[in-house]
């Protein structure tokens, strides 16, 4: 609601730069209008393209990889009631891995946010974003199979929040928000001689508010409740285009009775979901609690993503009359303990998740440039389940953080149509469930100008589904699969370790510099990206794509000034 | 200092790429043996051509195996019409069973079913299949096509010759369409000289080009061969019910088929809508580009299953098809 993100510096112009051989940055920061308001700038990129492009060595010779960002950010005091917040983010990575083929993806976000006090009781805050996405991916080698692809979203939004304190330990939230969505599926553009087929598609629109409340008040003087209800709609606006299906068959293509050519500004669709939440938090000692909570939530855009598929292509998409937003149902409930004067921190929590109408695809399903998604996907049940352990140790030399999650997310397909259904409609491992979770960090200052730190990261390999076998029908060979998602690729473990030197403390300096060494990898373990399959010589060989499958080095010299 | 900076771009250099370096590297997936038993194949097909009915028992091998043939012998199969009709399938040896009448035609309008017993007492039943009727291809022609490829760095240009084809049905019953081709081209032995492999006991093959004679009339062979890809095509959302220019096949440089005389054979038949779905559902899992256009995987069973549907058989049955023949004979075309 409220934005709490790092502030400039209201003193004095300070800032910090690193540079390392892949990637630099600088950020400044400083105070504007006699030390009321601040601004703050930064900067980061890398510039291998240019070198890449100066060498001549056949693994970099088609690759390139860059990436950069940019952000500013104003924090206006316009008079004692009034702060304005102004902040500009864009960022670009692009990337081409030894093909032809170039990837590149542009967020842009611009915000403006007005903290506004009615009295020492009422505060609001009303913000104006603009978010926009978009990728490119594009071969333009050859004349007669060049084309680019491209995919769009941008999202507009209006919010306002306020915040109401009795000052009796009670508070009130209230507020609304209103957000556009437009999103572009997906299209492919060619040049005059190429033979490939151009496809375009008409954007998508809706419009999605919230309206809510909600309060804060303490039960007894160990008993807080927390509660609220977010009323949620989505107002989807026609395309221009609209297939029929017949009734009581199943969404197909060929079961497309009639292409409806409507207006573009109709409202095909409507939706609303009352979101409720709860939450008790019971104070069991001075340092220790127990937390109990329930969500109602509802979702009305939906990430496409064919994770079979070598590369990046997941799209986004808007509910519409023939895809409805994802309902669920959370219940969570914790324990909380800090020990040694809150030097350490323990917690476990354990949860469970039902959510209604999840994305499924359908055997063969084509998600990508396809003007009717409808066809390829149906609703499922999911549920989700799990516990969190984490502890974490602060203050003095050492800094220490464990987590562990152990968590399921299972989906099943749900169709009146049987031959829709993934594994006959029972419940299999969605593509995301990957069971355990541990990330380990830990920072060691030897002395004031030497700190070590260390993160472990391990998780489960995520599902996939393999051939099984084969067999011949005429004069082909054909692949059998194995249930969807019913095996798993390998899991993920990466070690990363670096030392950093700070540059002699002893004086006052102007700029304090520092050098770090840092391993990326440290085990150099080849963890998997994707995983597909290529027909060699009458056998299927399977294959594992793996990047960053090494340890990779760097040095970074750092300034702060 | 010329020194260090040698040593920085070096550093530099190796920095770059190894971070964007990405490997491959096979593996072996390790598959759970429930999954890879073997599954009956049934490949067979009642067509309104004159011959006998004939269908192919075999078993699915595992994945990670060469591929190998294995037959079902043995099995009791039978094909049942809904005018009362039982036709019974012989074994011919190597997993072909045909019908003892050899003048048979599948009648456009009947039903068709499929039975088969296996040697170990599975009884496998399909479900009954309506033989649709047929239309004629309109025309069959070829057009040459000139593409430029990319290889290296280097753009080459290749000649390929398409072999198209037109069709409609007037009557705007028939929707899905399955193709398939036979072709038959000349092949001459250019030299006198022929690699001959020596094969005597107890020592290694021996291949020595030595000079034979070829009386004149073996000097010509013909060399025949099947479509392998899944032809099919649907004017389900075509008003007008055309297929206009439809790629049956595509030749490209590396073939000498074109050198002498070629002929290709391509017959047109109708599916059902189910069975439509089955080859396109085949045809996408199986036959997909790889890369951005990925298909989702999935496990396809055919329309033939056994007990109540606890065991299933990868199928494409009396997909009843077939219908009148076009065919084209190209000669002398140069390379």
């Amino acid at each position: 609601m409220f934005s709490h993100s790092i502030d400039g510096n209201k003193e004095k112009i300070s800032g910090s730069a690193g540079i390392s051989p892949i990637y630099a940055r600088v950020n400044i920061d400083g105070p504007l209008f006699s030390k009321k308001s601040s601004f703050l700038t930064s900067f980061r990129s890398t510039y291998s393209d240019w070198l890449l492009s100066n060498i001549n060595v056949p693994e970099l010779y088609n690759s390139t990889a860059g990436f950069y960002d940019i952000q500013g950010k104003l924090d206006l005091y316009l008079n004692e009631k009034n702060k304005l917040l102004v902040n500009f983010y864009s960022s670009t990575d692009r990337f081409r891995l030894h093909s032809d083929t170039t990837y590149s993806y542009k967020n842009t976000i611009g915000s403006l946010i007005l903290n506004h006090k009615f009295n020492f009781r009422l505060n609001s805050s009303t913000s104006l974003i603009c978010s926009l996405f978009n990728y490119k991916i594009s071969d333009l080698s050859s004349e007669d199979k060049s084309f680019t692809l491209t995919h769009h979203l941008s999202n507009y939004s209006l919010i306002n929040d306020f915040e109401y304190n009795t000052g009796a330990g009670r508070k009130y939230i209230f507020g609304a928000e209103f957000n556009f969505y437009t999103i572009n599926p997906g299209e492919r553009r060619v040049i005059g001689t190429s033979n490939i087929t151009p496809f375009y598609s008409a954007n998508e629109r809706a419009l999605e508010y919230g309206v809510y409340a909600g309060t804060d008040f303490s039960l007894s003087d160990r008993l807080k409740v927390e509660t609220g209800l977010r009323v949620s709609g989505l107002l989807s606006f026609d395309d221009g285009k609209k297939y029929m299906y017949s009734g009581n068959m199943p969404i197909e293509v060929e079961n497309i009775t009639d292409t409806l050519f409507t207006g573009r500004n109709k409202i095909q669709k409507t939706y609303i979901t009352p979101e409720w939440r709860v939450s008790l938090n019971y104070s069991t000692g001075r340092f220790s609690s127990v937390k109990f909570s329930y969500n109602k939530t509802a979702q009305y855009i939906h990430m496409i993503s064919n994770t079979t598929a070598i590369s990046p292509t997941d799209t986004w998409k808007l509910s519409d009359v023939y895809v409805l937003p994802e309902k669920g149902n959370q219940f969570s409930a914790g324990y909380f303990k800090s020990f040694r004067r809150n030097r350490i921190e323990a917690s476990g929590e354990i949860f469970y998740k039902m959510v209604d109408n999840i994305k499924q695809y359908k055997a063969g399903a084509d998600l990508l440039l396809n003007d009717h998604l409808e066809t390829e996907i149906i609703n499922g049940k999911g549920k989700s389940y799990g516990f969190e352990l984490s502890i974490e140790k602060s203050g003095g030399r050492i800094y220490g953080r464990i987590d562990y999650t152990y968590s399921r997310t299972l989906i099943k397909s749900v169709s009146e149509f049987s031959g829709e259904l993934i594994n006959n409609g029972n419940y299999f491992p969605a593509n995301y469930d990957k069971p355990h979770n541990l990330n380990i960090l830990a920072t060691i200052k030897t002395s004031r100008r030497l700190i070590i730190s260390t993160g472990i990261y391990y998780s489960t390999g995520r599902p996939v589904t393999y051939p099984v076998s084969k067999y011949m029908l005429g004069d082909q060979v054909f692949l059998q699969y194995s249930e969807y998602n019913k095996y798993r690729i390998s899991d993920y473990f990466r070690t990363d370790l670096s030392v950093t030197v700070n540059s002699n403390l002893k004086k006052v300096k102007l700029i304090r510099s520092s050098m770090t060494f840092s391993l990326y990898n440290l085990t150099a373990r080849k963890n998997a990206y994707s995983v597909y399959f290529k027909s060699e010589g009458g056998r299927f060989n399977a294959y594992q794509l793996s990047i960053f499958g090494t340890i990779i080095p760097t040095i970074t010299y750092n300034m702060d000034f | 200092m010329v020194g260090i900076r040698k040593i920085s771009v070096i550093v530099f250099i190796t920095c770059l790429i190894l971070v964007i370096s990405s490997c491959v590297e096979p593996i072996v997936p390790e598959l759970n043996n429930e999954d890879t038993k073997p599954i009956l194949v049934v490949d067979g097909k009642i067509t309104n051509e004159e011959g006998p009915f004939r269908v192919k028992l075999s078993n699915s091998v595992r994945v990670d195996v060469m591929y190998y043939i294995d037959p079902v012998s043995n099995a009791e199969v039978k094909i049942f019409d809904d005018k009362g009709n039982m036709f019974q399938l012989y074994s011919t040896g190597s997993g072909m069973y045909e019908s003892a009448d050899k003048n048979l035609k599948g009648i456009p309008g009947n039903s068709y079913t499929l039975s088969i017993t296996t040697p170990d007492g599975m009884e496998y039943q399909s479900n009954s299949v309506l033989m649709e009727t047929v239309t004629e291809i309109d025309s069959l022609y070829f057009e040459e096509e000139i593409r430029s490829v990319k290889t290296d760095n280097k753009i080459k240009e290749e000649n390929w010759l398409n072999i198209l084809l037109d069709s409609h049905d007037s009557e705007n019953r028939i929707k899905y369409w399955y193709y398939e081709f036979e072709e038959t081209w000349e092949v001459k032995l250019l030299t006198d000289d022929v690699p001959v492999e020596h094969n005597s006991p107890g020592s290694p093959s021996n291949i020595t080009l030595e000079n034979v004679m070829v009386s004149a009339d073996k000097q010509v062979c013909w060399v025949t061969r099947s479509s392998n890809s899944i032809l099919i095509a649907s004017t389900v959302n075509n008003p007008v019910n055309e297929i206009k220019r439809y790629t049956v096949h595509s030749l490209g440089p590396g073939e000498d088929k074109l050198h002498i005389r070629y002929s290709i054979l391509v017959k047109q038949s109708t599916l059902s809508p189910e069975l439509y779905k089955f080859w396109k559902l085949l045809k996408d899992v199986n036959e997909n580009s790889g890369g951005l256009y990925e298909k989702m995987p999935a496990q396809i069973f055919g329309n033939i299953s056994c007990c109540d549907g606890t065991s299933r058989a990868l199928a494409i049955l009396p997909h009843c098809l077939l219908l009148k023949n076009g065919s084209s004979s190209i000669s002398q075309i140069m390379m």
